[in-house]
């Protein structure tokens, strides 16, 4: 029995297309763009209560950023559960979304303010 | 380590909530305000024929790009469509002016670009200079991690005590902080037509020294060159077919779904 590759190959005597190589060619760049959006949102949203955690329990030095981390582990396993492990097909770059994503300005931002105000509101005055 | 300051809860309702509150609304005013002015300003006439060399651009880019999935013959009729000695779209002179002539025989793109400005940074120092009227001189809050003494400067302006904490900040540093955690929440509430000043900012230090750059409604900066850029690249081209077989892959594919017989639903 031959393989699907070789009997593509015997019949025309050129090299057979690999078809899976061929299918991370294949991406719409709007889809891709409105995936990252989402993850964007999501990342934002974490920041955001992550940072009211840490400041209504009162957390203080830099142990905070720890929530920050933690935060930011829980909201890539579930990104990555929703996709069913297959980055490829829903964005663009696989490790680098995450672990990029995680010193990203705008989050890190986020986190420090939040965290800062319900700090300030709770524990300081 | 150092004592801690006791701040009066008047502070807190009084400026803390106010303050952030307000640079929210500033921002999202800011935010509404850009969408309605240049809301209008893209419904600005432009010309076909800019539109149609800008259109055969991004088609040859296009034709590049996704030349491995058309066969031979079709990717050298639509190569030679564009690139062709006499008749090829890139071959005619480009019928604009380049982007000096059109900064100022346009008079859109002035205002265009005051509006810009007008609604991204004037609001921001507006704002900076009610906050430093209003709320100077006294602390705000305390950031909650240990900071190195070099941070003081940036967290305390206007206060000039170097026995005081560094950690504690007053309320124009308050200001330039709130403006860069906000950015994040408005992009919660506006999805993907948040107004990114960095961007605006990025966008008029890099394209060209003069007064500003094109806003995006404008073409190249020189669309001869452009078409000869894109010439050059098109002949540079090879065609690789990059769907070698595709028809017996298909017919195995077929074969395997066929096996389990479609349900009807």
């Amino acid at each position: 029995m031959q393989t699907a590759k070789e009997r593509r190959e015997k019949k025309s005597g050129k090299p057979a297309a690999d078809i899976h190589a061929l299918r991370n060619e294949l991406i719409l760049q709007k889809n891709v763009a409105h995936n990252a959006g989402v993850a964007n949102f999501i990342g934002v949203f974490g920041a955001l209560v992550a940072g009211m955690v840490a400041g209504l329990w009162g957390v203080t030095g830099w142990i905070g950023f720890t929530y920050y981390l933690a935060m930011h582990a829980v909201v890539s396993t579930l990104l990555l559960v929703k996709c069913g492990f297959n980055t490829k097909a829903f964005f663009q770059s696989r490790r680098a979304l995450f672990i990029g994503e995680m010193f990203n300005s705008t989050l890190l931002l986020t986190f420090i303010l939040f965290w800062t105000l319900a700090h300030n509101y709770t524990h300081l005055f | 380590m150092t004592h801690d300051i006791v701040l009066d809860r008047d502070v807190r309702d009084w400026v803390l909530v106010p303050l952030t509150a307000s640079i929210f609304l500033m921002m999202l005013i800011r935010q509404y305000a850009t969408q309605v002015l240049m809301g209008g300003a893209s419904a600005a006439k432009v010309e076909l024929k800019e539109v149609r060399e800008k259109q055969a651009l991004a088609r040859s880019q296009l034709l590049r790009a996704a030349a491995g999935f058309i066969p031979e013959s079709g990717f050298r009729q639509r190569r030679a469509y564009f690139a062709a000695k006499e008749t090829g779209v890139f071959s005619q002179k480009s019928e604009q002016k380049s982007a000096q002539e059109q900064m100022i025989t346009n008079p859109d793109m002035m205002s265009n670009m005051m509006k810009q400005n007008l609604s991204g940074i004037v609001p921001q120092i507006a704002m900076g200079a009610f906050v430093s009227y209003f709320f100077s001189g006294f602390i705000l809050g305390k950031i909650p991690f240990p900071l190195s003494p070099s941070f003081r400067l940036m967290l305390q302006r206007g206060v000039d005590l170097p026995a005081l904490d560094v950690t504690y900040f007053t309320s124009l540093s308050y200001y330039i902080l709130l403006l860069f955690g906000l950015r994040g929440l408005l992009t919660l509430i506006f999805r993907d037509a948040t107004i990114d000043e960095t961007q605006m900012y990025r966008q008029q230090m890099g394209l060209g020294g003069g007064p500003g750059g094109p806003m995006g409604a404008m073409a190249n900066p020189d669309p001869n060159k452009a078409f000869e850029a894109e010439r050059a690249a098109l002949d540079l081209t090879e065609h690789s077919w990059k769907l070698e077989g595709i028809e017996v892959a298909a017919v195995d594919t077929l074969r395997a779904r066929l096996r389990a017989p479609p349900r009807l639903k």
